[in-house]
Formats: C-alpha cells, sequence, structure tokens
C-alpha cells in the first residue's frame, strides 16, 4: 500500500474551490429572473424548495450515520450487510439529485446576495457555493487513491455542516416566518 | 444487481447535473413574467388593502414602512409568498382575499414603486 500523497488532496481542494467559485461567479453575474420555476405539488417554488432542502437533510444524516458506521465509529448495525455501502452511495447521490433543482432556482431565479448587511441572504448565498465545492472535492477523493486517510471524512464532514447550515438559512427561515407547514 | 442500479443512477444523476448546468446557461426568464405590471391595479389594490397599516405612500404605521425597504426580500416571489400566507398575529394572509393576479399586482407596486428595488 503506497503512502499518503498530498497530492490527490490538493486536487480534490482545487476542484472543490473551482466550483464553488464557477458557481459564485455565475450567481454574481447572471440577471436573476425573479420567476418560480419547479414547484411540483407544492404551492409555490419556496414551498418546495423548503421541503426538498429539509429531504436532502435528512438523507445527509443517514449518509453521516451510515458513514461513521462503515468507518466503525457506531456499533449498529452490528453485521454490516454487504449492501450498505451501495445504500450510502445511493443516498448521497439521491440527496444530489434532490438539491438540482432547489440549486437552479437558487442561481437562475434569485442570484449571490453580495450584499452582507442581507446577512441570511449572504451568508446563505456563500453557502451553498461551499456546500457545492465541497462536494465536487468529497466526490473526488472518494473516487481517487492515495490521498491522507483524514482527509474524506474532514471533507464529508464540511459537506455535512454545509448543509445544516443552508437548512438553517433557507428552511427554517422558511417554517418559522411564512409558516409551517407552508405546503 | 443493487450495486449495478447505484452505478447507473449515478451516471443519470450526473448527466441531470449536467443539464442542470446547461440550462442555468441557457434559460430566459419567460416574457409573460418580465412584462411592464399594472400599476394601477396595484396601486388601488394597495390603497385598498395595504394603506391602512402601512400607510397610503407606504411610510408605516400599524404595520412596518414599505417605501424604501423589503430588505428582507430577495424576489417578488418571496413578497408574494409572504403576501399570501401572512404571518399569524402579525399581518393577515390575502391569499383568500385577492387573486394570484392581483396579488402580483400589488406586489410589483410596492416592489417597484414604493421600495424601489
Amino acid at each position: 500500500m503506497s503512502a499518503p500523497s498530498p497530492r490527490a488532496l490538493w486536487y480534490a481542494l482545487l476542484l472543490g474551490g473551482g466550483v464553488a467559485i464557477a458557481v459564485g461567479v455565475y450567481g454574481s453575474v447572471h440577471d436573476p429572473a425573479g420567476q418560480q420555476t419547479i414547484s411540483l405539488f407544492f404551492s409555490n417554488t419556496l414551498s418546495f424548495k423548503a421541503w426538498t432542502t429539509t429531504l436532502v437533510l435528512l438523507l445527509a444524516l443517514f449518509q453521516l450515520y451510515s458513514a461513521l458506521r462503515m468507518w466503525g465509529k457506531v456499533p449498529f448495525p452490528r453485521d454490516m450487510p454487504s449492501w450498505f455501502g451501495d445504500v450510502h452511495r445511493l443516498s448521497g447521490t439521491l440527496a444530489f439529485a434532490l438539491s438540482l433543482p432547489v440549486a437552479f432556482h437558487c442561481l437562475w431565479a434569485l442570484g449571490f446576495e453580495p450584499d452582507i448587511s442581507e446577512l441570511r441572504r449572504f451568508a446563505h448565498s456563500l453557502l451553498g457555493c461551499l456546500f457545492y465545492g465541497a462536494f465536487a472535492a468529497k466526490v473526488t477523493l472518494v473516487r481517487s487513491h492515495g490521498a491522507p486517510s483524514w482527509a474524506l471524512p474532514v471533507v464529508g464532514g464540511v459537506v455535512f455542516t454545509t448543509l445544516v447550515a443552508i437548512w438553517l438559512t433557507t428552511s427554517l427561515w422558511f417554517f418559522t416566518t411564512i409558516g409551517f407547514p407552508a405546503i | 444487481m443493487f450495486e449495478r442500479f447505484v452505478n447507473v443512477f449515478q451516471v443519470l444523476v450526473a448527466i441531470a447535473a449536467g443539464a442542470t448546468v446547461v440550462l442555468l446557461l441557457t434559460v430566459s426568464p419567460t416574457v409573460a413574467e418580465v412584462e411592464s405590471p399594472d400599476t394601477a391595479l396595484g396601486s388601488d389594490l394597495f390603497q385598498a388593502n395595504c394603506a391602512g397599516c402601512h400607510g397610503a405612500g407606504g411610510e408605516g404605521g400599524i404595520g412596518p414602512a414599505l417605501a424604501g425597504g423589503l430588505a428582507r426580500f430577495g424576489s417578488t416571489e418571496e413578497v408574494v409568498v409572504f403576501v399570501s400566507t401572512g404571518v399569524p398575529g402579525r399581518m393577515p394572509g390575502f391569499e383568500t382575499r385577492l387573486g394570484p393576479d392581483e396579488i402580483n399586482a400589488v406586489v410589483e407596486f410596492v416592489w417597484a414603486d414604493l421600495a424601489g428595488r
């Protein structure tokens, strides 16, 4: 087994940084459309986004727990089934897929909030960029060999923490400001 | 079998991510949404439904000032949701009093003419 190399980690971080910057640049230079997009069976796009982000957070919680189990940090389930890793991958992929229409509306219809006095929207804009950057880095690390063993859990933790902060600055804000369940 | 399913699903989601990027770069706002708002209707509806609390010129009263305000909202869409649903104990929801077009008109009026956004 080869020794850990920082090169794989740097590649992942460079890619993640590039993705985060690209998302932020698009959100800044794109003229926000200010329109609703997808809402499915919800009354409007914001309700759809609030609930979809909540679902993504629940999937991320499962991601966190299943990752901890695979790394042997939690004891349950005691006998890990052979398909456990695939369920972990499936839940993560599903969470990412569900985040796409949410991000589309954020970027296309609302854009990046540059005014720091609008703290919630400013923080949310930064967190959104960071989330996709960290996600890209995490996916790269999963598929790369030679990165330090601590890199994947650290970057995965950043993805999860960022998602929690995104949920706090949007879905929780929506439910407490507009109402609950506001479907 | 299950692993194969997950692999195929991941490929499909990767394609969906690429399609999302393409849509972000190519989709333009629909013409109907960028037409100029019916400010006369919006003004009339504002005076009839909102001015009692927010002032005839949106200067505030029982409710907060709207003129030069609305900083908490990022788009008219957010204001439409807010006006439609209201806030329990603070502001009534108007979705049962006004139609969607009327709410859009009054929000456009407040957004563009009073708040100057």
